[in-house]
């Protein structure tokens, strides 16, 4: 417990909260934009357009926004060459439980703020049928074991490597496999972990071409799907804490 | 004499860093991606080597490049600051402006690589996918212009990397701004961006856009030296805190 209070203090003047608004205002500026073109009768699959919308944004943003998060907890141990003086005073392994417990809570903040933020702007448009709060927690909490999944990679790659640019690439080109992802086939996809976001999506849209109409409807994910998350945590997790403990500071 | 010296000096540095290996690999992935997309989708892309192009460079140009650029800037600069090198960097028998070309300088050569490779992707890619036609007479233009725009998103980045002495924030600003230019870019304003310049050298979305390359040399001349003076003030004014 007070390594975790002792990694929120060391990360109080690290502007967090920028990122976050960062992250926010791109997806409503991506939602915002699309919503503009739609009219009434389309807004009655208002929920699913959105969390269709917001699972596709999020397989390029939130692979950057937890590279970037890890890196800024990170770089400063490394910068400051604390890790030595740390190590004196506690153990490796209860130092990468703290800062893999920060992460849960600051991911966990985020995508609650981001669920919330967006729940208030479909009430706002008069998104069609009742508020669909099963949907909306599922949703809010695969974008979280998503994210923890990227976290515990991105957490083990700052860690093991001084220079953050390896930790950042690594981000930056999951980011943009994510994207890419979506034009994958299903199976394809869960080789990548930053495909994970699109491959779980609590909605999807097909598209008639005969009608020229876009129909939305909601998704369940698979198990296999979800297994193969926890897997990829496991891995990332078992990988990254075992080359940091082993990590010659 | 005292620009190639500091040349020279950066070269060292780099001697053994793998970070140019990130922009050899990873221009791969859109490259290949866009050739699977442009071959999945040929009903609609049915203008061969042009419709190839945008798929390999539209993504590629808005979010992936400028983000690339800006971590090798923010590199350049790491370098200095951890384990006090700020310290022999400045106190170097060199004038700052040296200094900072031999930091430019490197950032370009790096983005003018990396256009070429596009161009070498774009052609293996666009054979992989049978395109029979001759190759565009105008992709040595859009790559040269590509190259000459990306010089304003280095000088920027070099600016903001200094700045902040954190590695992620300026990449992480340098990838807002390649997205806030698809923005402007939908508004007309792109030439007014400097993290635009890049994508609109290179067509990135519509290798039939017609470029005024007199504008766009002269934005990329003025966001250059604007940031470069910028960055030199920052370099000769600031103390040194390499911590």
């Amino acid at each position: 417990m007070k390594g975790l209070r002792l990694e929120f203090y060391k990360c109080r003047r690290r502007k967090i909260f920028l990122l976050y608004v960062g992250v926010l205002i791109f997806q409503f500026l991506w939602v915002g934009m699309s919503l503009k073109d739609m009219d009434a009768t389309e807004l009655v699959s208002g929920w699913q357009w959105l969390l269709y919308t917001l699972s596709l944004t999020d397989c390029f943003i939130l692979p950057l926004a937890v590279a970037t998060l890890a890196s800024r907890n990170v770089e400063i141990e490394h910068k400051g060459g604390t890790l030595k003086l740390l190590e004196t005073l506690t153990t490796p392994k209860k130092l990468y439980r703290a800062k893999l417990l920060w992460g849960a809570v600051m991911l966990a903040v985020l995508v609650l703020v981001r669920s919330g933020a967006f729940i208030v702007l479909g009430y706002w448009e008069n998104f069609g049928g009742a508020m669909p709060w099963q949907m909306l927690g599922r949703f809010t909490l695969i974008s979280w074991l998503v994210s923890m999944m990227l976290y515990l990679l991105q957490l083990g790659l700052s860690l093991r490597y001084a220079n953050q640019a390896i930790a950042i690439i690594v981000g930056i080109a999951g980011g943009f496999l994510g994207l890419m992802s979506l034009f994958f086939p299903g199976t394809l996809r869960l080789l990548l972990p930053w495909s994970y976001y699109g491959a779980l999506a609590s909605s999807g849209m097909s598209w008639d071409a005969a009608t020229s109409t876009v129909n939305y409807f909601w998704l369940s994910p698979n198990t296999r799907d979800l297994v193969l998350l926890f897997a990829w945590m496991l891995v990332f997790y078992v990988v990254g804490r075992t080359l940091f403990v082993r990590k010659e500071v | 004499m005292a620009l190639i010296r500091s040349l020279r000096a950066e070269l060292l540095k780099g001697r053994r860093a793998p970070v140019w290996l990130a922009f050899v690999v990873l221009p791969l992935i859109p490259a290949f991606l866009g050739t699977a997309n442009y071959l999945a989708n040929q009903a609609v892309l049915d203008d061969d080597w042009y419709s190839l192009w945008t798929q390999h460079t539209l993504f590629a140009a808005f979010f992936f490049l400028p983000a690339l650029i800006s971590v090798y800037c923010a590199w350049e600069w790491w370098l200095e600051a951890s384990d006090h090198n700020f310290n022999s960097f400045m106190t170097a028998p060199v004038p700052c402006w040296a200094l900072y070309l031999g930091k430019l300088i490197p950032a370009i050569c790096v983005s003018v690589l990396t256009q070429g490779l596009i161009g070498v992707y774009f052609i293996i890619g666009g054979k992989l996918a049978g395109i029979s036609d001759a190759l565009p007479p105008a992709l040595f233009e859009w790559l040269a212009c590509g190259a000459l725009g990306s010089t304003a998103i280095c000088a920027v980045q070099l600016f903001l990397s200094l700045l902040m002495r954190s590695f992620v924030i300026p990449v992480v600003l340098g990838l807002f701004g390649g997205i806030a230019g698809l923005l402007l870019t939908t508004q007309g304003l792109g030439i007014y961006w400097p993290y635009t310049l890049m994508a609109l050298g290179m067509r990135a979305n519509n290798p039939k856009l017609v470029v005024d390359t007199g504008q766009l040399a002269l934005m990329t001349a003025v966001y250059t030296v604007i940031f470069a003076a910028l960055t030199l003030r920052l370099l000769t004014h600031r103390d040194v805190q390499s911590e």
